[in-house]
């Protein structure tokens, strides 16, 4: 039961932690949660589908497609978080600037879709492999149930703990929240084409196993708060950092070239 | 926040799933090590009563199997502890002496007093071995790990799910809870928003909750003085006016006689009549505004005729029209609404007035009268100038005068007829919309109101 405990929890965190931090972003922006709809109906078809072909997927690219799929929604899902926070910079500019319906659903049901998608797949194979196959249901459903209960509880709590802020601080927050998620997905996804021989496998640069193991419910949950890995190879630690700086890169270009509309240049101010 | 009911019920939930859950995975943990030592426990027992009912040697040869002597068949106890659990001993020597049907012929774990676990018979065990000096023997009992684990595990399960099955019945139950605690709050928003617009009375609540009573008391201290502002701003306006009435009535006999007086009136004394004239007029106005303002008209709705009350109202502003020359027609028939027979009139008259006074001479002004269904609609129709699309809604504002005084027209005029006209619509609950007229060219005021229901209505009828 243990194991259901923490593998649905790690999914379900990660997950958590993403989509409350883009409804309260959504609600700084002024919009409600109708897009919420989208991402989960998008999210529920993409975990069932890729759990469902997972085989045809495993055998695809020379017996690495899943680690290349992995990789390509965990690189998506981060380009997005760096375009959520572009977007948000420019919210904390302008604050009358509305972002675009379409844009918003682009930006904020395509991450959470594919965060489902990817999180809904390992839990659904979690749970059919070891509860439906190896005939554990009531362990499985007791440790998953928990899992997730804990998962959605922490996320209920996050998402009030963001609304609860002002609207300005609010977004800085979800901007910070987005980059370490999206460096933490980045380092994941240098793990997933490093074991596909995408990436050069390289040694551990450091080991804080025995600090913070990986499989306790700390290490759990600093991995899905801020991508922690015990023991990164160089290139999840220059992904993890190449990450966090793009997307900074990203934030202060909108904050520097975005214009306020009316607010003109020099030379119209003469 | 959206929703005070959601955040209690969801953090309420949320704490609730938090505390009982991690609560269970701990004692879920406990009892597992619990049980593991308990089956421990339970090896060891086993292990010296056979040290103590065992043969001490090995007389025949070959080692003797427990089954025979001390157990009952395997199946009979499927997947028991007992069913499960393996022995040997062995004396002094290390010659096996007897073992169960499910241990090995070859020693499961080294002579060395002490528990272990290890691998025989393609499964994991745990073994204890225990020796008895007196007895000189060596006594071996191994359980396998894995029907530990499911046997203590499907125990304290048992514990586990109802508390994993019980969190959607306390959602519900607290969802429920939360409503009805949040009730007082809906019970005053119900009291303020139910109220008629002219009703400042304090709002009065039975039981009202600790919590609520500063805000039911700062409600009723606001209404209060609301209701003491509106009556100061009602009397002003309407004292105002009143005693305005005499002084204007005095100027103007006084201009009349000084008019009268003179062999030759001079244009300014003429101007200054009409002066007079457009401020007595805009005295009345202001008089009957004040009187229909919906939150503090005191309304007495009756069935009225509204296509006769046209027509009386017509016969009085008539001369004004044929002075003009302006061609007027009345069409409809008899249409019955529930109205304010005053307040009605003078929207009737506000509106003739307007069509008239901002419309050229020779212009043609038409009002139809019509029921259709369940509203009665009431269409004032001019060949004038009209009002552009963007300031038909400007024009019910006080005092508002299209261009101000540079009015197109030339026509001087308070400001307040489409105000008051706004004000009477609004008190029936209709609908108004200013366009332009299709077939006249000019201003289209079209005004819905809602028909009399009953026949019985119909019959006292007022006009």
């Amino acid at each position: 039961m243990t194991d259901a405990v923490v593998i649905v929890l790690r999914e379900v965190l990660e997950a958590m932690l993403l989509i409350c931090m883009l409804m309260a972003s959504s609600t700084a922006m002024g919009y409600r949660f109708r897009w919420m709809a989208l991402a989960l109906l998008l999210g529920v078809c993409g975990a069932t589908a890729y759990a469902l072909r997972l085989e045809q997927i495993s055998m695809a690219f020379e017996g690495f497609g899943q680690e290349i799929v992995n990789s390509t929604l965990l690189i998506a899902i981060a380009v997005l978080l760096a375009a959520h926070n572009f977007l948000a910079v420019k919210q904390l500019k302008d604050s009358k600037y509305r972002i675009p319906y379409g844009l918003l659903l682009l930006v904020f049901a395509g991450t959470v879709s594919m965060a489902m998608t990817r999180e809904g797949a390992e839990i659904y194979l979690y749970g059919y492999s070891y509860g439906v196959l190896a005939d554990n249901m009531s362990s499985v459903f007791s440790g998953g149930a928990i899992g997730m209960g804990i998962g959605l509880s922490i996320g209920t709590f996050f998402y009030y703990a963001l609304k609860s802020l002002p609207r300005n601080k609010r977004l800085i927050t979800c901007c910070v929240v987005s980059l370490v998620l999206a460096a933490g997905m980045m380092g994941q996804a240098a793990l997933y084409l490093s074991q596909a021989d995408l990436l050069p496998s390289q040694g551990a640069l450091w080991d804080t196993s025995n600090v913070f193991s990986e499989s306790s419910l700390v290490g759990e949950l600093l991995h899905a708060a801020i991508g922690y890995e015990a023991s990164p190879s160089l290139t999840q630690v220059l992904l993890y950092l190449g990450s966090i700086l793009t997307s900074l890169l990203a934030m202060f270009a909108a904050w520097f070239l975005y214009r306020k509309p009316g607010s003109g240049d020099a030379g119209d101010a003469r | 926040m959206a929703s005070i009911r959601l955040f209690l019920t969801l953090t309420l939930i949320a704490i609730i799933v938090l505390v009982s859950f991690l609560s269970s995975l701990r004692g879920y943990r406990e009892s597992m090590s619990e049980a593991e030592t308990l089956f421990d426990m339970q090896l060891q027992e086993h292990a010296k009563l056979l040290s103590l009912i065992s043969p001490s040697t090995n007389t025949s040869g070959a080692a003797k199997l427990l089954e025979e002597l001390v157990l009952p068949k395997q199946g009979d106890l499927e997947l028991s502890a007992e069913s499960l659990i393996a022995y040997q001993v062995f004396d002094d020597q290390g010659v096996l002496v007897m073992r169960s049907v499910m241990a090995p012929s070859v020693a499961m774990s080294p002579l060395e007093v002490g528990y272990s676990d290890r691998n025989f018979s393609g499964y994991r065990w745990r073994v204890l071995v225990i020796h008895n000096p007196d007895e000189q023997r060596w006594v071996m009992a191994a359980q396998r790990l894995d029907v530990r684990y499911e046997l203590a595990e499907s125990v304290i399960l048992e514990a586990v799910i109802p508390t994993v099955l019980s969190i959607p019945l306390a959602a519900v139950l607290i969802w429920f809870i939360v409503g009805y605690g949040l009730r007082p709050i809906g019970q005053l928003a119900q009291a303020v928003r139910s109220r008629e617009v002219s009703d400042l009375s304090a709002v009065r609540l039975d039981n009202v909750p600790g919590e609520l009573t500063p805000l039911t008391l700062s409600t009723n201290d606001l209404l209060r003085r609301l209701q003491s502002s509106f009556n100061r701003e009602k009397r002003f306006a309407a004292d105002a006016a009143h005693e305005l009435r005499t002084p204007i009535s005095i100027l103007k006999v006084q201009i009349h006689n000084l008019l009268e007086e003179m062999a030759a009136p001079s244009a300014t004394l003429q101007e200054l009549q009409l002066s007079i004239d457009a401020m007595g007029h805009l005295v009345e106005q202001i008089l009957v505004l004040n009187r229909t303002a919906p939150d503090q008209y005191m309304v007495q709705f009756l069935p009225i005729d509204l296509y006769k009350l046209a027509q009386e109202v017509i016969s009085s502003e008539y001369e004004a029209i044929l002075e003009r020359e302006q061609h007027f027609d009345l069409e409809g028939s008899s249409a019955i609404i529930r109205g304010d027979a005053t307040a009605l009139r003078s929207l009737v008259s506000n509106l003739i007035a307007n069509a008239s006074k901002y419309s050229p001479n020779h212009a043609r002004i038409r009002m139809r009268i019509a029921q259709r269904g369940t509203r009665v609609s009431m269409l004032v129709e001019d060949s004038g100038p009209g009002i552009p699309a963007g300031y038909r809604e400007r024009v019910f504002d006080r005092f508002y005068r299209l261009d101000g005084d540079r009015h197109a027209s030339g026509v001087s005029g308070s400001g307040l007829g489409l105000a008051i006209v706004k004000h009477i619509v609004e008190m029936h609950s209709a609908d108004i919309e200013l366009s332009s007229s299709k077939e006249l060219g000019g201003l289209c005021v079209s005004i819905q109101f809602d028909a009399a229901e009953t026949k019985q209505e119909h019959k006292g009828i007022l006009t």
